[in-house]
């Protein structure tokens, strides 16, 4: 144990020491604090410019002319140009006067003609609105109603009462991807840099001391942990960081529903997070402790961990396809998180968009806490034959075979 | 304190490396562990230094099973190795402390070697800023970090320039004299035979020979003799015109005049006729085998 707390205060010291580390936790503050801060300096910029923002400019042509007026007094928000002929309204456009042109050519169709059509262009939208208006207030009005009874038929809008018993998908996806997101890329860079570590030791020879001054469990455990707590720390270090820059800008992000919902994440949830955090790093990273150790030389180290990495790449794109088409609860996704290395993934995707019986997550959890045991011991004798061999890296059945001895 | 192997075997798959080694070693003396590359040196060293366990057989200190964690064993590998990238003071601190010292006494017998050593400057730069020979003490250091009471020493003169080789002689002989128990493996045998009593010599997994080296070289036949002459043809001449007939041979091997007695005890006989017969004489002595000479006797052929 003594010996472990050594191993585990030199290898967290080593990574926070290293300038790889120091480089990307400022990055990841700095990125934060930008993307955080963002509104409160173009809300600033809007309130005082407000006017100044350009309307969508509309050149509009209506053979009969009776729409062209409607649709310019309809669209409040635009700069619309009532043009003679269609020629006038293509000219206008051509010689970019106008973002777009509408050509009516009957009281339910048009032609909508732009240059380049926009992400988010709405436009035809209210056109579409608008005739549609004009076309039912025209044809009720032929049936003999009254200006009255129109107006109260136009303005008919049907008003759902929404009642969520489990999770808001659409609240909730976001954060659920972010945090998927942190624990794959935690994975596959701390994964990697405990393998890289371990075949450095090894390559430069520091090994032939550590084995003959330390027990080989506390040499990986203390790797494995030291660098794990590292990476956990940068974290919740640059969460914490993110919290606060909320805080302070929550004003102006509170018309965003997207971010808000980020920050809106339930306790329990945090708990969770915490929890298939740990034990799905932990999980990989013995692996990647255990694969380095096969390695004499750093080149080694691709060939070895690049199935692990694969197990890792499938993990998380399931999960994140699932929850992308909605289909969080589908059968895969049920039978993978009971699986170890899919269940930090797939079973907290589960927990966070929909409603999982607890005595599901208990036994998803008591799996992962099982399997981390098992690939703990696992990890410990490939390291212990691992670290003594040198020469080509043996071949995974030749490993089975060691491990049964 | 005293070492005793006992009978070790050790295979791994199908290769047999140790079978059945036993020696023993006193505190207070240097032990020579000699074979040819690939004889088995390093296992047997890592099986006294519990990184594995033997098949069978035991490591015993003062008759109980070795307990690594009880005893400081220092240990210089051949294969030099420390973190590269890491100061050596920091680096040097925490194997200490791996073994189980604390920070303050690390950093004293840290410094007292550095001091010998002529490496106080380098206490904190990086491992690979230095050269060949100065890593080549961290390592000794490191080895000795712990004020171990076992010193297992590896190979420990290679790379090093006469006068580093000087300062590194001082100290193994210092270990030797505060009644370290050293355990030497070279094959450079003239320094072995500078500090060691007794020697083992493996050869394919087992101990071929192993004793004090005066002892050894006193079970070679001493009926070799060497005439120090000024002039070897003219002596050689001489002896053999003579046509002696207890001389088996007369010959000239590497420049010195080496006659081979028939029989042990006629020493003075020869003696006798070279005081008489040959002017020139410087002296005359029996032919001692070298370590060397011992070494390939018991070890060539197979590994």
């Amino acid at each position: 144990m003594k010996q472990f707390t050594k191993v585990f205060k030199f290898e967290f010291l080593n990574i926070i020491k290293s300038k790889a580390f120091i480089f990307l936790t400022l990055i990841l503050f700095i990125g934060t604090t930008v993307v955080l801060f963002y509104p409160r300096f173009t809300e600033g910029k809007k309130s005082s410019s407000a006017g100044e923002s350009k309307p969508t400019k509309l050149a509009v042509f209506d053979s009969s002319g009776a729409l062209g007026e409607y649709i310019k007094e309809g669209m409040t928000s635009y700069e619309v140009t009532l043009c003679k002929t269609e020629k006038e309204a293509d000219a206008l456009l051509a010689d970019e006067t106008v973002d777009a042109s509408v050509v009516i050519t009957s009281p339910l169709s048009y032609i909508y003609s732009v240059n380049d059509m926009g992400l988010y262009d709405e436009t035809s939208n209210v056109i579409n609105e608008l005739l549609q208006l004009k076309y039912r207030e025209t044809r009720l009005a032929e049936f003999g109603l009254t200006e009255s009874q129109i107006a109260e038929i136009q303005s008919a809008v049907a008003v759902p009462e929404y009642k969520i018993v489990g999770n808001d998908q659409s609240q909730s996806f976001l954060y659920t991807y972010i945090l998927m997101f942190m624990l794959y890329i935690s994975v596959i860079t701390y994964g990697q840099m405990i393998a890289q570590s371990v075949a450095t030791e090894k390559s430069s020879r520091a090994m032939e001391l550590l084995i003959t001054s330390a027990k080989p469990d506390s040499l990986i455990f203390g790797k494995v942990l030291g660098t794990g707590f590292a990476g956990l720390s940068q974290m919740l270090i640059v969460l914490l960081w993110a919290v606060v820059c909320y805080r302070i800008n929550a004003p102006y992000w509170e018309d965003n529903f997207f971010v808000a919902s980020i920050f809106d994440m339930p306790l329990s949830l945090i708990a969770y997070t915490l929890v298939f955090f740990i034990l799905g790093f932990l999980i990989y990273a013995f692996l990647y402790g255990a694969l380095g150790s096969l390695a004499s030389k750093m080149e080694d180290i691709g060939t070895l961990t690049t199935p692990l990495t694969f197990v890792m790449i499938i993990a998380f794109m399931v999960p994140i396809m699932s929850i992308s088409s909605g289909k969080v609860d589908s059968a895969v996704m049920k039978i993978l998180s009971f699986i170890p290395f899919c269940s930090p993934m797939a079973m907290f995707a589960r927990i966070a968009m929909s409603s999982v019986n607890p005595v599901h997550i208990a036994i998803s959890i008591a799996i992962l806490v099982l399997s981390n045991i098992g690939i703990g011991y696992i990890a410990v004798l490939i390291y212990r034959m691992g670290i003594l061999m040198y020469g080509k890296p043996p071949k995974f059945t030749q490993v089975l075979k060691q491990l049964k001895k | 304190m005293n070492l005793t192997v006992n009978e070790i075997y050790k295979s791994f798959g199908e290769k047999n490396v140790l079978k059945g080694i036993s020696f023993s070693a006193e505190s207070g003396k240097a032990l020579g562990i000699l074979g040819r590359n690939g004889a088995g040196k390093t296992t047997l060293i890592r099986i006294i230094m519990q990184v594995f366990g033997a098949d069978a057989g035991q490591v015993l200190l003062d008759g109980k099973p070795i307990d690594t964690g009880k005893v400081q064993i220092g240990y210089l590998p051949e294969e030099r190795g420390l973190y590269p990238k890491q100061k050596i003071m920091t680096q040097l601190l925490y194997f200490a402390e791996l073994k189980g010292v604390d920070k303050k006494s690390a950093e004293k017998t840290a410094d007292k070697y550095f001091k010998k050593l002529q490496i106080e400057q380098y206490k904190n730069v990086r491992l690979d800023t230095l050269s060949k020979g100065n890593q080549q003490k961290i390592q000794l250091v490191a080895s000795l970090i712990a004020n171990p009471d076992i010193v297992i020493l590896d190979e420990p003169f290679s790379g090093l320039d006469p006068v580093n080789a000087g300062m590194l002689k001082s100290i193994v002989k210092e270990l030797i004299r505060d009644g370290k128990m050293v355990l030497f493996s070279s094959h450079q045998m003239n320094y072995i035979e500078e500090f060691c009593d007794d020697i083992i010599i493996l050869n394919g997994g087992k101990s071929v020979l192993s004793g004090s080296i005066k002892k050894i070289k006193r079970s070679y036949a001493r009926n070799i003799l060497e005439i120090a002459v000024q002039e070897n043809e003219n002596a050689l001449n001489t002896l053999l015109k003579a046509e002696l007939p207890f001389v088996s041979k007369a010959e000239i091997i590497d420049g010195k005049l080496t006659v081979t007695l028939k029989n042990e005890a006629d020493k003075p006989l020869l003696i006798k006729f070279a005081a008489e017969n040959i002017p020139d004489i410087d002296g005359i002595s029996v032919k001692e085998p070298t370590l060397a000479d011992i070494f390939i006797h018991y070890t060539e052929g197979s590994v």
